[in-house]
């Protein structure tokens, strides 16, 4: 079991040119990526996109076609057991043993992470992750938010130095999902390092130092979430009636940018400002007018925005 | 430490991680193993036995009592394999999970393996002793030998198993795998009648592993003592194991690292 965190500066995860086959379809093409130790890195794109796919070559359950891989400085192809042995998944299902109890499971687990005094380390982290009062409970009796808390302690087991998270929240209720980021972060104060997949937006920005946005398997941007705002979707977004749309239009400047998106028309301008401006001359009342955001950059990146101007 | 002896840890992992889930539901797992070579034993034993003249000169239920052994441990060996590791790896995504820890395919494998053969050779132990409580065994003392038959012919039945899970696209097509290979080497085997007189039928049934497993009972059932069958028998299950355990790694192996 590692007991301490990883040492700053050096690079648990560093990937060069990684691809991935499967037949004639390419899942993932020449990605390259480092993540730092420490850092929490959100890796975010479409369904497809090979985010889950990349994930599973770290620790070997998807072998790369090419590319030069190194996770602790192992290459997966070879060493995945000592690789496993020092990072914990939470796999996007959580394949718990129905059957069993909540503290039979994690003894199996503790048992195969050869977890020095496990019945310690899992009374710990049950209540860490408020379970402990379940921990004689069958797992089917679990509400979905529980049976993910679980998976947490699962993967925390043997106090791994890279927690990789494969949509930890998806389907998950906001109250949960609010109790899993506390936990990502303190995990983060102690120093450990997070690879993680989502599809909020609000939670990459809340919990990621650095977003890598993925596009048919290729990394299409990588920085903060800040500097990524900053230098692909700058300023800020004015969201219209979609049916205003012909009214709104007839007062754009020709550097702002405009995009429908679900039943509404926004338009992206440098300055909060144009935008006051654009309501007065046109006439319609913007439904709201905020900065933008990641979801604008991964909607611009990833070509799902339908956009008018571009 | 050696990577094999981590490898055989992990692989007894997987053998805990079965037997806690096995008992967990233990008689209703233990009962259908138990109660078909019973009820067989009752229908086919007692029932054909007034009506068929002796075999070698032991009784149609004492001809039938090694082969409803090696009944158990084929059908103990495959359905846990086939079914059991499908929905295992499909429904249940154990397997996924599993694969996050120092648990590999290889150790997924043996385990497997391990477990089957554990559990057939217990199986095996368990029909034997009711056998020759019941008086069926012209050699009582070859219930000692059951389970190391049982455990060595587990794994080729526990491998075609495997294959199969690795081919089937969905759990329906099982049941082609049990009608065209698993119920004609069952049929076939020398479990209901003796193939002696059927040259082309025995030397088809040369190429099933049950075949070998089922003349091994038989012989230290009837206490046949023949060093050259005992070598021969013997050898072939040994060799089927190991070939159809090989192959059947390489695809699980394929299945579950893409």
């Amino acid at each position: 079991m590692n007991t301490g965190s990883n040492s700053p500066g050096t690079v648990p995860i560093d990937a060069l040119g990684v691809t991935k086959c499967f037949g004639d379809f390419v899942a993932l093409e020449g990605l390259s990526l480092e993540v730092h130790s420490g850092q929490c890195v959100g890796l975010l794109g479409p369904n497809g996109a090979g985010k889950s796919t990349f994930i599973g070559c770290l620790y070997g359950a998807v072998e790369r076609t090419g590319g030069r891989l190194r996770v602790f400085g192992l290459d997966p192809a070879r060493a995945a057991r000592s690789i496993k042995q020092r990072l914990g998944v939470v796999p996007q299902e959580n394949a718990l043993d129905e059957e069993l109890t909540v503290l039979e499971n994690m003894r199996l687990y503790a048992r195969f992470e050869n977890v020095r005094d496990p019945i310690r380390r899992i009374e710990e982290l049950l209540a860490h992750m408020s379970l402990d009062h379940k921990r004689n409970a069958p797992i089917r009796s679990l509400s979905g938010g529980m049976k993910r808390r679980l998976t947490f302690v699962r993967a925390l087991l043997s106090d791994p130095e890279l927690l990789i998270l494969d949509e930890p929240t998806t389907g998950l209720d906001p109250t949960v999902r609010h109790l899993l980021w506390e936990k990502v972060l303190s995990y983060r104060k102690a120093g450990k390092t997070v690879l993680l997949t989502t599809h909020y937006m609000h939670e990459a920005e809340l919990l990621c130092d650095k977003i890598i946005i993925l596009n048919r398997g290729a990394a299409v941007a990588m920085g903060s979430p800040k500097e990524l705002i900053e230098r692909e979707t700058p300023g800020f977004v004015g969201i219209f009636e979609a049916d205003q749309k012909d009214r709104v239009e007839a007062h754009l400047n020709s550097d702002w940018h405009c995009f429908n998106q679900a039943r509404q028309y926004c338009v992206r301008a440098r300055q909060i400002e144009h935008l006051i401006t654009l309501q007065s001359t046109s006439g319609v009342r913007a439904i709201q007018m905020r900065p933008a955001n990641l979801e604008d950059v991964y909607l611009k990146l990833t070509g799902e925005e339908l956009g008018e101007n571009e | 430490m050696n990577d094999y002896l981590i490898s055989l840890r992990l692989a007894w992992c997987v053998v805990v991680r079965n037997w806690v889930v096995y008992r967990k539901d233990f008689l209703a797992n233990i009962s259908p193993t138990l109660a078909d070579p019973a009820l067989m034993m009752v229908a086919l034993g007692m029932g054909l036995s007034p009506f068929i003249r002796s075999i070698g000169g032991l009784s149609y239920s004492q001809y039938l009592a090694p082969g409803m052994v090696a009944t158990t441990v084929l059908f103990t060996a495959f359905f846990e394999c086939s079914y059991g590791f499908y929905v295992r790896m499909t429904f249940q995504s154990v397997f996924k999970a599993m694969l996050t820890t120092p648990i590999g395919a290889r150790e997924v494998v043996w385990g497997e393996f391990a477990w089957v053969s554990i559990r057939a050779a217990l199986m095996a132990a368990g029909v034997g002793l009711v056998l020759a409580i019941v008086g069926l065994l012209p050699n009582p003392w070859s219930v000692f030998l059951f389970p190391l038959i049982g455990g060595i012919l587990a794994i080729p039945c526990g491998a075609i198993g495997l294959l199969a899970a690795s081919y089937v696209h969905n759990i329906n097509q099982f049941q082609t795998v049990y009608s065209f290979v698993i119920a004609p080497i069952y049929f076939i085997s020398g479990v209901f009648f003796p193939l002696g007189n059927r040259p082309i039928l025995a030397s088809i049934v040369q190429i099933s592993p049950f075949f070998h497993g089922v003349s091994l009972l038989q012989m230290a059932a009837w206490n046949e003592v023949s060093p050259e069958r005992i070598f021969y028998h013997l050898g072939a299950l040994i060799a089927f194991a190991v070939s159809l355990g090989i192959w059947a790694l390489v695809r699980i192996r394929k299945k579950l690292v893409t």
